[in-house]
C-alpha cells in the first residue's frame, strides 16, 4: 500500500476500508514517531502545589504547546482516569491544563482515548470554571486491530482507533507503584489504549489464567513487561506529561495503599525519558526495570539521561 | 499445613460445582457478609454490589490481580457507597481458599505505615482506607479522602463486616520460625510476586518453594522458604549456591559452617544456608551481622 504522499488520518482511512489491519513499526508515516526536538529541553520537572499551573510551565518549558500542537490539529490524550482511590489516577487538574494549551493553540478536536468515568472531571473544583473547555473533550469508542511485526510477545493489538487517527498524541499518566511490574507510567499507560482482551494478553499470552496458575507466576510478570514494551512500538507519544504529585507508593495499581506526595509534574517529549526520570519517585532504579531494559532493546528511547536534557523548576 | 496450589484449585473448582448442584451461588456467601441496610447511618450504596470470579478480578484491580492469583483466590466483592456530600467509600472482600492466603495478602499489603485497629483479626488504618483479615477473608475499605466523615464511614463499614463473619483462621505454621524479637515486620509469602521488596532476580528459581516468611529486622532481613523436603532444598542450595559463586553480580563467594555468604553489586552482604526442607536468607548492609542473623536462626530451624 503506498503511503509516501498521504497523510496520517487517510492512511487509517485506507487500510480500514481495505479490511485490512495495520502493521505498526514500519509502515505507519514516520510524521507519526515521537522525540523530535523542539526547545531547549527535552524533559522539565516543575515542583509546587499549583498543579494546573505547573503544568503549563513545564511544558513551556519544551517550547510551549504551539511547538507539538498546530492549529487545525486533533489530539488525542490518554489519561489515567479509571480508579477511584487517592494517589491512583492523573490529578485532573494536568490533563485540563493540557486541554487548555491545546485549545490555545488551535487544536479543532479534543479527544480522550480512554474513556474518563463522569466523575473524573469532578474531582477538581476547576471542573466549573472550565465546563466549556470539559465540554469540547469527546470520547469515540472505537477498536482497530493492529499487527506488531517487531513484538516480540505481543504480535497483535486491539487499540483505540483514536490513538492512530488523532494528529497529536498526548500520554498523560500517574507513575505508582504496581504490583506486577513494580510501578506504572507512560509505557504501561499504552495499556488505557488497548481492548480488554488484549490487556489479558499482556498477563497471560494466549493461555487462560488457570492454566497459568500451574506454570507459575514469575514468567508472567516478564511477559507483561516485554508486551508492554512492544505495544508501544504501535505509537509513542509527541509529549508525556506524568502526574507525580500525590501517588500511591505500595499495593497499585488499584490500592489502597501508602502516598507519597512529590508535588512534581513533569513534561517530556520521550516517553522512555519520563519513565527513567520519574520512577525515583518510588525509590526504584530505572536500570532494574524489565520494562524500561526491553524498550530500549527495541530501539526507542535514550540510553541514560545522561542524553536527556532536563530541566528542573 | 501446606496445601499445593494445584490442590487448592483443584478443591476449589469442585467446591464452585457443588456449591451451583446446591442451587446456591458462590457469590451468595460474599453478599451475606456485607453491611445491612441500617448498619450505615448516612451512607447508600451507590454500585454494586458486583461479584468477582477467577479472571474477573483483572477487571476491577488490573493487574493487581495477579497477587491475588499467587496466594489462592475465589472470588470478590466489591461496592462503592456514598453519603450526601459526596463522599464514597469502596468496599471490597476478598475470599481466598484458605486463613494462610487471606492473611498473605494481608501480610503484603498492610505495609509498616498503617496503626494497627481492632478489626478482624488483624487489622491497620491509614488516613484513608482500612484493611483486615479474618478467615478466609481479606478486606479493604478505602475512603474518596482523609475527612472525619469518611473515616467515620470506613469504621462503620468494617464494624459490620467484622460482625458478619463469624470463624477465624490460623496464621501459617512458618511464620513461627522467625525469631519475634526485634521483628518490624513480617510476611507470609507463597510465590516470587511476594518476594518483590527484596531486589534478588536470582530467586526467580526458587518458584518451586512450597511457602515461605519474609521478616524485616533493625539493619537485617530474613528470607525462610520451605521446598517440602530436604531433598528439594538440598537440590536448591546447590543451584543458588552455583549462582552465587558464577555470577558476576556478586563477589567475595564463601562457604564456611554451612553458610554460603557473598556481596552483590549493590554491597548488600546475602548468607543462605539450607537446613532440613528450609533455605535461609539474611541480607544486610553489613556482612557480620548477615551471618550472625543466619547462624542465630539456623541453629533453631527444625531438621525434618
Amino acid at each position: 500500500m503506498e503511503h509516501d504522499n498521504i497523510d496520517r488520518r487517510e492512511f487509517v482511512k485506507r487500510c480500514v476500508l481495505a479490511g485490512a489491519g495495520i502493521v505498526a513499526g514500519n509502515v505507519i508515516p514516520a510524521a507519526i514517531a515521537d522525540g523530535m526536538q523542539h526547545g531547549k529541553y527535552d524533559l522539565c520537572a516543575v515542583r509546587g502545589d499549583r498543579f494546573f499551573d505547573n503544568t503549563m510551565k513545564a511544558v513551556d518549558a519544551l517550547g510551549g504547546m504551539q511547538a507539538f500542537v498546530q492549529r487545525g490539529n486533533t489530539v488525542g490524550l490518554l489519561i489515567n482516569s479509571p480508579w477511584n482511590s487517592p494517589g491512583t489516577f492523573t490529578n485532573p487538574e494536568i490533563p485540563l491544563a493540557v486541554v487548555k494549551m491545546c485549545l490555545d493553540a488551535g487544536a479543532k478536536e479534543i479527544y480522550t482515548i480512554h474513556e474518563a468515568p463522569k466523575h473524573y472531571w469532578k474531582r477538581t473544583r476547576l471542573s466549573e470554571k472550565m465546563s466549556s473547555e470539559i465540554g469540547r473533550i469527546q470520547h469515540v469508542d472505537e477498536m482497530i486491530e493492529v499487527s506488531i511485526e517487531k513484538g516480540k510477545s505481543l504480535k497483535q493489538a486491539d487499540i483505540s482507533k483514536s490513538l492512530l487517527s488523532c494528529d497529536v498524541f498526548i500520554n498523560i499518566p500517574i507513575i505508582k507503584d504496581h504490583e506486577g511490574t513494580r510501578y506504572t507510567c507512560t509505557l504501561k499507560n499504552m495499556m488505557g489504549a488497548c481492548s480488554g482482551s488484549t490487556c489479558r494478553r499482556f498477563h497471560f499470552g494466549d493461555s487462560s489464567g488457570i492454566t497459568s496458575v500451574f506454570k507459575g507466576y514469575y514468567s508472567n510478570v516478564e511477559l507483561l513487561a516485554q508486551s508492554i514494551a512492544d505495544v508501544n512500538l504501535i505509537r509513542r507519544p509527541s509529549l508525556s506529561i506524568v502526574d507525580a504529585t500525590e501517588i500511591l507508593a505500595t499495593n497499585g495499581p488499584s490500592g489502597p495503599g501508602d502516598i507519597r506526595k512529590p508535588h512534581e509534574v513533569i513534561a517530556a517529549t520521550d516517553c522512555v525519558a519520563a519513565e527513567m526520570y520519574s520512577v525515583k519517585h518510588l525509590g526504584l532504579n530505572w536500570e532494574d526495570l524489565p520494562v524500561i531494559r526491553y524498550a530500549l532493546q527495541h530501539g526507542y528511547g535514550p540510553r541514560s539521561l545522561k542524553e536527556v536534557r532536563i530541566k528542573n523548576i | 499445613m501446606h496445601t499445593s496450589r494445584h490442590t487448592l484449585l483443584v478443591a476449589a473448582l469442585l467446591l464452585a460445582g457443588a456449591t451451583s448442584a446446591l442451587g446456591q451461588s458462590p457469590g451468595d456467601s460474599l453478599l451475606r457478609l456485607l453491611p445491612r441496610p441500617g448498619d450505615l447511618h448516612g451512607w447508600s450504596t451507590l454500585e454494586g454490589p458486583r461479584i468477582y470470579n477467577g479472571e474477573d478480578l483483572f477487571q476491577l484491580i488490573d493487574g493487581g490481580a495477579v497477587l491475588f492469583l499467587e496466594y489462592g483466590y475465589r472470588r470478590t466483592v466489591a461496592v462503592e457507597y456514598r453519603d450526601a456530600d459526596d463522599k464514597s467509600i469502596n468496599l471490597e472482600i476478598y475470599e481466598m481458599q484458605d486463613p494462610e492466603g487471606a492473611y498473605g495478602i494481608y501480610s503484603i499489603r498492610s505495609g509498616e505505615n498503617g496503626r494497627a485497629a481492632e478489626f478482624g483479626q488483624e487489622s491497620i488504618v491509614n488516613s484513608y482506607f482500612i484493611m483486615f483479615w479474618k478467615s478466609t477473608y481479606y478486606i479493604t475499605i478505602g475512603g474518596s479522602d482523609t475527612s472525619a466523615g469518611c473515616r467515620r464511614g470506613l469504621e462503620m463499614v468494617a464494624k459490620a463486616i467484622d460482625r458478619n463473619i463469624s470463624t477465624v483462621g490460623e496464621r501459617p505454621r512458618i511464620l513461627s520460625l522467625l525469631p519475634r524479637r526485634h521483628l518490624i515486620k513480617q510476611s507470609f509469602v507463597r510465590g516470587t510476586l511476594g518476594l518483590s521488596s527484596i531486589y534478588m532476580p536470582e530467586l526467580k528459581d526458587l518458584s518451586r518453594f512450597t511457602e515461605g516468611t519474609l521478616g524485616k529486622y533493625p539493619g537485617y532481613t530474613l528470607l525462610l522458604l520451605s521446598y517440602g523436603d530436604s531433598a528439594n532444598a538440598r537440590i536448591h542450595f546447590a543451584g543458588i549456591t552455583e549462582d552465587f559463586r558464577s555470577s558476576q553480580r556478586f563477589r567475595r563467594f564463601r562457604f564456611a559452617d554451612r553458610i554460603v555468604s557473598v556481596t552483590d553489586d549493590r554491597r548488600r552482604s546475602i548468607c543462605v544456608s539450607q537446613s532440613g526442607q528450609y533455605l535461609l536468607y539474611s541480607l544486610s548492609a553489613r556482612a557480620s551481622t548477615a551471618r550472625r542473623a543466619c547462624k542465630r536462626v539456623l541453629d533453631s530451624l527444625p531438621r525434618l
